[in-house]
């Protein structure tokens, strides 16, 4: 008995040895330009965030767990278990169940493959921050090539600013009622099949998708009339293609979408050149350039609320390679037909007190009545982020 | 830890090399081919690695990382390093594919923004997180990528050395040459020199505490990077050798860095 308690005791010594911790913390200041004219009426707002997050890995097992929790001064608390997941590797195969996020796509502007996860628009405005979403991954592995099937038991309506949040791109939109084609649970789950791999200085992937599409429609409901937000089941064939030369990159990903109210197709494509170690500083300098295609009639089944049509996005990225990890973006995203023009900088460093520093900062260089960010404003939004 | 092994860096001091005896033209290439061979059958290793960072004025900053290496078939060596401080890039990782007759591949994860990035084959001299190495300084000698002449007989670290100049092939590549120093007993790298485009000699590589694993093969301690330019330079203390660690091709893959 004596020994079992020791071999139980040492196990779970080892058990605890392979747990690790950490948590993300940080605080923002987002300061609009323009006084608002209408509600919510305040200039700038503060935002804190906390991501606690536990790893522990055991020979084939591996357990990770974060949590996503921020609450703005002006426009409440929000949160997300982003991931809870097993993961059990095989020789050539593994298995991973729970929440996680999972990225796809190449291209810098947008990532039109990328369909696993949710976007929160009210986590972060520029679409950068997903939900957490509930799956099952097959995975079979190759030296060249991964083949990975998916059931996505879950469905997450897309999370909107609050009434109370600037900027007020979708206002209002989140109080509005979710309506979907199909339900989607254990027993009628989204499926994908998706195959990756490379050759040389060559990637390239191939998914299939089958379920609730993660872009709603701004539909009117029959009865009785009201304005909803509406899911419409989605069948979509995905591919994306990367090339890294010397200095050049090129990157290409396309999407075939059919719903119930059409069938189009999108593309995003372009390059990226990049000068290294320039003037022997150590630091790179890239300039991009991407076009954005979408070929979706904007009224059929609904009104869709936000894509690229016809836009180009360019810009230059500098990456210091340096103690303070220290990267710049600047980016310009161009509606060919309007127009109408959006700036974003980013810039981060390592800095004071070894927290990370960033500033992120969108503005308008020209706009027209109708184009996608019509209710945007200039705001620059700074960030300082400690992690323990 | 088949980086920073006898036979990865090259340079040299050239007005202390060149020798006036007729040396035979391919003995360099001999001497870091024998070195090279010294080492095969390895399989894998896992090291764990602090590196210290400092600047003219003294101050410095640390960064530790593990690097796990699976030995490939014709110097075509696999790696990933992953950071484990400073706790803001933790996770982060590089993945590297060494090429006998291409260019080396190499991916970056950044898990803050959960993706895998390509590096370009461009970026080879840019530093290494800020650091005195260079992206190519970090991956495996492969012999056929450079040309060779033994040029001298020295001493460093109070060892007798074969001086060996090393041209990388690669028109890419930040320097113009490189000039090490291999010992004579254990054909161990002991000292690089290495030479900018406009053939100065700007940064110096010493590595010491040399241990031999599995009765067979040597690796540093310590390896120093020296900038004699920017007066900066990096430290790297390697711990915790462990070999036949059983580490699968699979794992070192683009998508296996994700997971």
């Amino acid at each position: 008995m004596k020994t079992l308690a020791l071999i139980s005791l040492i196990f779970a010594q080892q058990a605890f040895a392979d747990l690790e911790w950490s948590t993300k913390a940080s605080a923002s200041s987002t300061v609009f330009q323009r006084d608002p004219e209408s509600e919510p009426r305040y200039k700038a707002n503060e935002v804190f965030t906390v991501q606690p997050r536990m790893s522990w890995e055991h020979d084939s097992w591996k357990v990770v767990g974060e949590y996503f929790f921020q609450l703005g001064r002006h426009d409440g608390p929000r949160d997300d278990v982003r991931d809870f997941y097993v993961l059990l590797n095989l020789d050539s195969q593994y298995l991973k169940a729970g929440r996680t996020i999972e990225y796809w796509g190449v291209t810098e502007s947008q990532q039109l493959t990328n369909i696993i996860n949710q976007t929160d628009i009210r986590a972060d405005i520029f679409g950068d921050e997903r939900l957490g979403q509930t799956l099952i991954k097959w995975g079979l592995v190759t030296d060249r090539h991964e083949l990975s099937l998916y059931l996505l038991p879950e469905f997450r309506a897309r999370r909107f600013p609050a009434k109370a949040s600037r900027p007020r791109f979708f206002s209002g939109v989140n109080r509005l009622p979710i309506n979907t084609e199909k339900t989607t649970s254990l027993t009628n789950p989204d499926w994908v099949a998706r195959v990756i791999g490379s050759w040389d200085a060559f990637e390239y992937s191939l998914s299939l998708f089958d379920g609730l599409s993660r872009e709603p429609l701004l539909a009117l409901q029959a009865t009785p009339p009201n304005l909803e937000l509406y899911y419409e089941t989605l069948k979509q064939l995905g591919a994306d293609f990367q090339y890294t030369g010397e200095n050049l990159l090129l990157k290409a990903e396309g999407v075939l979408r059919q719903t119930k109210s059409q069938s189009y197709s999108a593309i995003t494509y372009g390059f990226e050149y990049t000068f290294f170690d320039v003037l022997q500083s150590g630091g790179d300098i890239g300039g991009f350039l991407e076009h954005l295609v979408d070929k979706r009639d904007s009224q059929k089944g609904g009104r869709h609320l936000l894509y690229n049509d016809n836009h180009i996005f360019y810009g230059l990225r500098w990456t210091g390679n340096d103690t303070a990890n220290s990267s710049l973006l600047a980016g310009f995203l161009k509606q060919t037909d309007t127009r109408s023009q959006y700036g974003r900088l980013q810039f981060e460093l390592r800095g004071f007190l070894g927290l990370r520093y960033s500033l992120d900062s969108l503005f308008i260089v020209s706009q027209t009545e109708n184009d996608n960010f019509a209710a945007a404003d200039n705001f620059v939004k700074i960030t300082g982020e400690f992690t323990f | 830890m088949k980086f920073l092994k006898p036979g990865l860096f090259i340079s040299l001091q050239l007005a202390l090399l060149i020798s006036s005896q007729g040396l035979a033209k391919d003995q360099g290439y001999s001497i870091i081919k024998k070195s090279l061979e010294l080492d095969e059958g390895f399989k894998d290793n896992v090291v764990k690695a602090q590196m210290t960072l400092r600047d003219k004025s003294g101050q410095s900053s640390v960064r530790q990382f593990t690097v796990k290496t699976l030995e490939g078939a014709d110097e075509e060596d696999k790696t990933i390093l992953t950071f484990e401080a400073p706790k803001d890039i933790k996770g982060t990782a590089l993945l590297t594919h060494n090429k006998k007759n291409s260019d080396n591949l190499q991916w970056l994860y950044l898990p803050t923004i959960r993706r895998v990035k390509r590096i370009s084959t461009g970026n080879k001299s840019g530093p290494f997180v800020g650091s005195e190495f260079a992206f190519e300084d970090l991956v495996s000698h492969q012999l056929e990528k450079y040309s060779y002449k033994k040029v001298a007989d020295s001493v460093a670290n109070g060892i007798s050395c074969y001086v060996v100049e090393q041209t990388p092939k690669d028109k890419s590549s930040g320097y113009a040459k490189q000039i090490v120093w291999i010992d004579k007993s254990e054909h161990r790298l002991q000292k690089v020199h290495y030479f900018d485009k406009k053939l100065a000699h700007f940064k110096t590589l010493e590595l010491s505490g040399y241990k031999k694993f599995k009765k067979k093969f040597w690796r540093p301690a310590k390896s120093e990077m020296t900038n004699l330019v920017s007066g900066k330079s990096t430290i790297i203390a390697w711990t915790e050798y462990k070999f036949g660690q059983n580490l699968k091709d699979r794992s070192f893959t683009k998508a296996a860095l994700k997971r």
